[in-house]
């Protein structure tokens, strides 16, 4: 408990440090715009799999339930309802955790141990600003871009799927789509999109620039990467889910 | 003027420096020797505040930068500059980015100029083709070696630290370097200090030399002084050479 209370510090901490420089980010723009462009494209393709099929698994489930019912006509709401508020956010977010957060944590961590950052600073620069401002703020905005994406491409992998698979007709699916995602259901995918995506920003560059104790750090860096964005992700779905709900409870919207 | 006081540092429960002390005069070549694990890069790295001292003293110039912040580094990094043990270029950027590094607030022309006098310096300028354009892996370690010497040397600092400048070169290559920090230092009036395992290059390029044994100097002196010296730890350097 000590420990966990000690590293959410050091993440708090870290995390002022990096909202601290926010306006470095101007100085490092050219930075920013290369690291933003590559982690977008290089995600793209993970991103397009995982919306795909996130969605295309959920909906056979959903059909394969409802359809005992005689009530195929509301797959399509259910599917995207489901798919935008819990599934589809949280596959999503550890399959980037997994390729961008591991990536970046990595990258960092070598630069560390090869004493690139080290170099930096001595040349007067500040390593913060220089190496992890541009990166955060790409992993971050991209991760949330991302989910977005990942989101719309998953509730066309589950209108593929089933008109593949049990024929029901893409007319059909999307006609429910709105009464039952809509307004909060939205919100709640926009939300848990924007923390997820800041929340790994934030780990893979925390821990990337932490790295100690050559290539077997980097190592370290990129397991305690993906464990910390994986356990992050989950309580922070939870969190996330409970204040949007409460929130639009109140509202009297839900 | 450099002078270490009484430097002591640990790390953990294993004692690196063991109160040193040593002063390094302004201009001259000065070679720090000793085997793996005696503190040599502990202290150069003690000089740009990458370590932070146990207790004991540092001076630059009469400046006394012991207890120095983070912030209060950066102009002292100015004055020193340091050349790592690995090239340390940053990967994801080019020769030219990794060159103006130190630079970055000079016009365009000025930039331009000073690299080309750095690249001259370190014997670069006509020898790697479209040399700007590429990016430090596309090079050899002796090149990307030179070319972070040629990056230290922008900023134009009064003082060069050398972190073991010659590992992993081959032996024609590590003569050049040790000619290059002579040329340099002579050439530009730099003060040099060098930390090093390599006696036979550091007795011909060195004004000075100390060899450090468990964080102490134990011997200190001319080339001349060090090749006649009795002291062990000297003498165990010196029959390495004749082996």
């Amino acid at each position: 408990m000590k420990l966990a209370l000690k590293n959410f510090k050091e993440h708090f901490l870290f995390f002022m440090e990096l909202v601290k420089r926010l306006p470095q980010l101007f100085v490092e723009r050219r930075e920013f715009l290369l690291q933003f462009a590559d982690i977008g494209f290089r995600s793209l393709s993970t991103t397009i799999t995982a919306g795909l099929f996130t969605g295309a698994i959920l909906a056979l489930q959903f059909h394969l339930q409802l359809k005992d019912f005689g009530a195929e006509s509301l797959l399509g709401g259910l599917n995207t309802s489901g798919t935008i508020r819990e599934v589809g956010p949280i596959l999503i977010a550890f399959m980037l955790a997994g390729k961008v957060g591991a990536f970046t944590s990595a990258e960092l961590g070598t630069m560390k141990v090869t004493d690139q950052i080290q170099a930096v600073r001595c040349l007067g620069l500040d390593p913060i600003s220089f190496f992890v401002v541009p990166r955060f703020w790409a992993v971050a905005l991209n991760a949330v871009l991302l989910l977005i994406f990942g989101l719309v491409v998953s509730v066309l992998g589950g209108m593929i799927a089933v008109w593949v698979t049990a024929g029901i007709h893409p007319s059909q699916y999307l006609l429910m789509i709105e009464r039952f995602a809509s307004g909060p259901s939205l919100v709640l995918a926009v939300s848990k999109s924007i923390v997820f995506g800041f929340l790994m920003g934030h780990i893979c560059c925390a821990n990337g620039y932490w790295t100690e104790g050559g290539t077997q750090g980097v190592g370290e860096a990129v397991k305690k990467t993906a464990v910390q964005s994986m356990v992050a992700i989950v309580l922070a779905d939870f969190f996330v889910t409970h204040l949007v709900t409460l929130a639009f409870f109140i509202g009297g919207m839900v | 003027m450099i002078r270490f006081q009484e430097l002591r540092k640990s790390f953990g429960s294993k004692n690196i420096l063991n109160g040193l002390d040593l002063e390094i005069n302004t201009g001259e070549v000065f070679f720090i020797l000793g085997r793996s694990g005696t503190g040599k890069s502990v202290a150069l790295k003690h000089l740009v505040g990458l370590l932070k001292a146990d207790s004991g003293k540092i001076w630059i110039d009469d400046e006394e930068i012991s207890n120095y912040s983070e912030q209060a580094f950066y102009p002292i990094r100015r004055k020193c500059g340091l050349v790592f043990q690995l090239p340390a270029l940053v990967d994801s950027r080019n020769h030219y980015e990794n060159l103006v590094l130190g630079i970055r607030h000079l016009p365009i022309e000025e930039k331009k100029n000073k690299i080309e006098w750095a690249l001259e310096a370190v014997g670069l300028e006509k020898l790697i083709p479209n040399l700007f354009d590429r990016f430090p892996p596309s090079i050899s370690y002796g090149e990307q070696k030179r070319l972070a010497l040629a990056r230290t040397l922008l900023p134009n600092p009064e003082i060069l630290l050398y972190d073991e400048p010659t590992t992993g070169l081959d032996p024609k290559s590590s003569v050049h370097i040790h000619k290059l920090i002579r040329g340099i230092s002579l050439n530009e009036g730099k003060t040099s200090v060098v930390v090093s395992h390599d006696m036979r290059n550091a007795l011909a390029t060195a004004d000075r030399l100390a060899v450090l044994d468990a964080g102490q100097v134990v011997d200190l002196g001319t080339p001349e002084q060090i090749l006649a010296s009795k002291v062990p730890m000297t003498a165990a350097f010196l029959e390495d050479l004749k082996a």
